[in-house]
């Protein structure tokens, strides 16, 4: 049930051209270089270690790796993280 | 606890330990506190910064979550507010001290004035302080445009006159009137004479009798215009006034012996070192001498005295005829007024036994015209004189 309103809204969303994030909530990742990353949409923090956060959204928990983690700023549904990045992972339900 | 919510801006840095520090945040988080700057330490211990205003919500879930809540630093202008309120006495004093300064700086406390030439700042200083303007006074009751036009109207030698409120001072600044200089009109009666010995060229004369021609030659004293006009038997002086253009001469001589025996030092020196004992000569340095002609130089130093031995070469070098005549030449010139015009040059060089005598002539134009007083002639002019005084008076 609630996996069909989820494909309508996407059928909506793709049919009258909309910001598919707002739509359909999906997080907006935004990466500059490889110390700064914003995540708009997210759904907490599960993750908080020295060489990995675990960021959860609606896409399933988003894992960062790397090193010198610092959170600028939560708050709303934004995060803003600093540090130096490795690899940004995508670690879905499946 | 609600007391917090005011103080909307005041940042507190504060450490956190709890097992799962991910936990207190999230709550944070969802309890809409905005947090800042999470820095992990190790597992347990998490710094992060807050609101002042979002206190009491952080000590509620800390409780909750079992945290344990260390403020590490605060900032922001809230603090700065608490802080002041503990020292009301300063912040009193600062206001005042502003306001003092600002109130004094409304009043004139200084006047700076700046004349030209003949008018002393010390009078006009008085006259300002007539008009009722003094140092002391507030700025709002001084009125510079009646200063300025109260100024003119006081002193006719004064032609611009600029007043103006520059910070705490007044500033006024004076023009004076220049008037046109009084030309004095000279209308004694006088002759010209010569001041100079020459043959009259040519002769203009304004005012008074030209006595000389052209081609008469003057000698320095002749009188050359006469302070006389009028037909003879009606003839009344006058203030003479002309040019007389004569051609003067103006010469030199020197003698040059043809040859001249000078000294060439050949950039050979030998120099001695020696010390005084008493009238004796120590020698620290003594080489001899191998040069036929030599200049020796002593130099004198507190203890140790030296000898320096110039080589020195005779040579005969004859007389530069051209170089000396036109020395010579150049300090005729020098002497000379620019008024002054030169026609000719004349050159002459005689040879005695051993000497050249040189000779520069410089033949010029120039007016010889001086002003020279009446002087009274004794016999028959005594009458004349005493016509002419009449006129004078």
């Amino acid at each position: 049930m609630d996996n069909k309103f989820y494909k309508a809204k996407e059928i909506i969303a793709n049919k009258l051209d909309l910001p598919r994030d707002i739509i359909l909530d999906l997080p907006k990742i935004t990466i500059l270089a490889n110390n700064e990353i914003n995540i708009e949409n997210h759904k907490g923090v599960v993750i908080f270690e020295e060489e990995q956060i675990k960021i959860n959204s609606n896409v399933g928990p988003i894992s960062i790796y790397g090193k010198n983690f610092k959170i600028l700023f939560i708050g709303g549904n934004t995060i803003t993280l600093s540090g130096i990045f490795k690899s940004v992972v995508y670690e879905s339900h499946e | 606890m609600n007391n917090f919510k005011k103080y909307k801006k005041g940042i507190v840095t504060m450490e956190i330990q709890s097992l799962i520090p991910e936990k207190f945040i999230n709550l944070l988080w969802k309890n809409g506190v905005v947090v800042k700057n999470i820095q992990k330490i190790n597992i347990t211990t998490v710094i992060l910064q807050v609101n002042l205003s979002d206190y009491g919500e952080i000590s509620k879930a800390a409780k909750r979550t079992g945290t344990r809540v260390k403020i590490v630093g605060r900032s922001g202008m809230s603090f700065f507010l608490m802080k002041l309120k503990s020292r009301v006495a300063l912040l009193i004093g600062v206001i005042l001290f502003g306001s003092i300064i600002y109130y004094l700086s409304t009043f004139v406390w200084n006047i700076e004035i700046n004349t030209e030439n003949y008018i002393s700042p010390y009078e006009l200083r008085n006259q300002i302080k007539g008009f009722g303007v003094i140092p002391g006074m507030r700025k709002k009751n001084i009125d510079v445009y009646d200063i300025e036009s109260k100024i003119l109207r006081n002193n006719d030698e004064i032609m611009w006159v600029k007043a103006r409120i520059d910070g705490v001072k007044l500033k006024v600044d004076v023009i004076e009137r220049q008037s046109p200089p009084v030309i004095v009109s000279d209308q004694t009666p006088c002759n010209l004479i010569a001041g100079k010995d020459g043959i009259v060229a040519r002769v203009y004369t304004t005012d008074g009798t030209a006595i000389v021609q052209d081609g008469i030659s003057v000698q320095k004293g002749d009188i050359l215009v006469k302070g006389e006009q009028g037909k003879e038997g009606s003839v009344y002086p006058v203030h003479a006034k002309g040019e007389v253009i004569a051609r003067t001469f103006y010469e030199q001589i020197k003698e040059v012996p043809i040859i001249k025996a000078t000294r060439v030092k050949t950039g050979n020196i030998i120099s001695n070192l020696y010390i005084k004992l008493g009238n004796k000569k120590v020698y620290l340095k003594n080489s001899l001498i191998p040069y036929k002609t030599y200049d020796k130089i002593e130099v004198n130093n507190k203890f140790v005295h030296k000898e320096i031995y110039y080589e020195v070469n005779v040579k005969n070098i004859p007389a530069n005829l051209t170089k000396t005549q036109d020395e010579m030449y150049f300090n005729i010139l020098r002497n000379l007024d620019k008024s002054v015009k030169i026609i000719n040059k004349i050159e002459s060089v005689k040879k005695d036994n051993d000497k050249y005598s040189i000779r520069v002539l410089v033949l010029a134009e120039e007016n010889i015209a001086r002003e020279a007083s009446i002087v009274p002639e004794e016999n028959n002019t005594t009458e004349k004189n005493s016509e002419s005084k009449k006129i004078v008076q």
